[in-house]
């Protein structure tokens, strides 16, 4: 498992195309809090680790500090946004996302716990930092980045409850066996992602 | 003349009225609809997608959700080779075989150890993903090529594990090894150039 985390940190500070988006200028509040939570649910490299965080916690359990966890490295990967990234890069997010996906999908639980809190963490300053695009968060509208923390926690909880839901309501094999598929398939999706970014 | 007629003759203009295009208009070509479709429409990926499922389901656990997991991972792997443009020889000759080889475990309901299975699927994996991901690049919208196509192969998987749960009965059981038996037929018709 400590190599695995070596190979994820390693991911992290590879390189890789850019990817645009650019922030809308005189939102209030309230507008720039959706604006916030949108950059992580509609770019598809930041809410599919996302989303294969939140299936790995609802299949292994320990949601709430896993939770806390994610949070934590949200606000550090906002905090250290223009120190970790100079544009929206899309590599970080998606090689972390990917190792979760795996571990959600192959690990059984009880073994996949170890590696939570370290991937929950890593998720959220990859996905916090590349949200921004390396803007300073003191030079932001308040809350958009606030938007941006709740967006990502808002998801992981929401996937990651309905697979812990579905397996407690239908207590059956087959409930596991699909989120397990499901997660192959996030994994699918991201490593094709990645090798379309590496692609000549 | 009769009511109905008339109300026919009557609805006969309606035919001249324009209407939106539907097919070929772009918006679709190389998208989410051809990856999806790419799986689907090739009878050789699709009979090796669903005895991945019928093997796994006959085997029973942990096979029945290893495999369908196993495969889109490697297959992906697969994928990414083909995307990034590293050759591998024989690719249309192991995607047939995959079919013949697979659709023969599941006709003579061979019950292999779980690494065994794993491996057999996943080295078909590779070849299937690679298929698909030389085609990625120049789709229109890659990423959504690439989420229809494993989408489309995972759905393959299940459809072949619902099948596989016949294989709970005795005549079930006959059904399911007969359907193995059809589709190596298939991949030998494909194997062979038949087709």
């Amino acid at each position: 498992m400590r190599r695995l985390a070596a190979a994820v940190c390693v991911a992290t500070l590879l390189p890789a195309a850019a990817a645009g988006h650019s922030f809308s200028d005189g939102l209030g509040p309230v507008g720039y809090l959706v604006e916030g939570a949108l950059a992580v649910w509609v770019q598809p490299w930041l809410i599919l680790p996302v989303a294969a965080l939140g299936i790995g916690l609802g299949l292994a359990g320990r949601m709430r500090r896993a939770l806390v966890l994610l949070g934590l490295g949200l606000v550090a990967g906002l905090v250290l946004s223009p120190l970790i990234v100079a544009q929206a890069i899309v590599a970080p997010p998606l090689a972390v996302g990917l190792v979760m996906a795996v571990v959600a999908a192959l690990v059984p639980p009880a073994r996949a716990r170890g590696a939570l809190p370290g991937l929950a963490v890593l998720t959220g300053v990859t996905v916090g930092a590349d949200a921004i695009e390396g803007y300073h968060v003191i030079d932001m509208p308040p809350t958009l980045p606030v938007g941006v923390a709740l967006g990502g926690l808002l998801a992981v909880a929401a996937l990651g409850g309905a697979a812990a839901a579905s397996r407690a309501w239908l207590v059956r094999p087959w409930v596991t066996i699909l989120w397990r598929i499901a997660a192959s398939w996030v994994a699918a999706i991201q490593l094709l992602y990645l090798a379309l970014l590496f692609a000549p | 003349m009769p009511k109905p007629v008339v109300r026919g003759v009557a609805a006969l203009p309606l035919l001249l009225v324009a209407t939106a295009t539907l097919a070929h208009t772009g918006a679709e070509a190389g998208g989410f609809v051809s990856g999806f479709g790419h799986p689907v429409r090739g009878l050789d990926h699709v009979v090796a997608m669903v005895a991945v499922g019928l093997w796994g389901a006959f085997l029973g656990a942990p096979a029945i959700w290893l495999l369908p997991v196993v495969f889109p991972l490697v297959m992906a792997l697969g994928g990414a080779l083909g995307v990034i443009g590293v050759p591998l020889p024989g690719v249309e000759t192991a995607i047939a075989l995959s079919g013949v080889v697979l659709g023969l475990l599941v006709a003579f309901a061979v019950r292999a150890p779980i690494w065994v299975a794993a491996t057999v699927v996943g080295v078909f994996a590779v070849f299937h993903g690679h298929a698909h991901g030389t085609e990625l690049p120049g789709a229109a919208n890659p990423f959504a090529y690439g989420i229809g196509f494993v989408v489309a192969t995972g759905l393959l998987h299940l459809s072949g594990i619902g099948l596989g749960f016949l294989a709970g009965s005795r005549g079930g059981r006959a059904v399911v090894r007969g359907v193995g038996g059809l589709i190596a037929a298939a991949g030998a018709v494909f194997l062979f150039g038949l087709a």
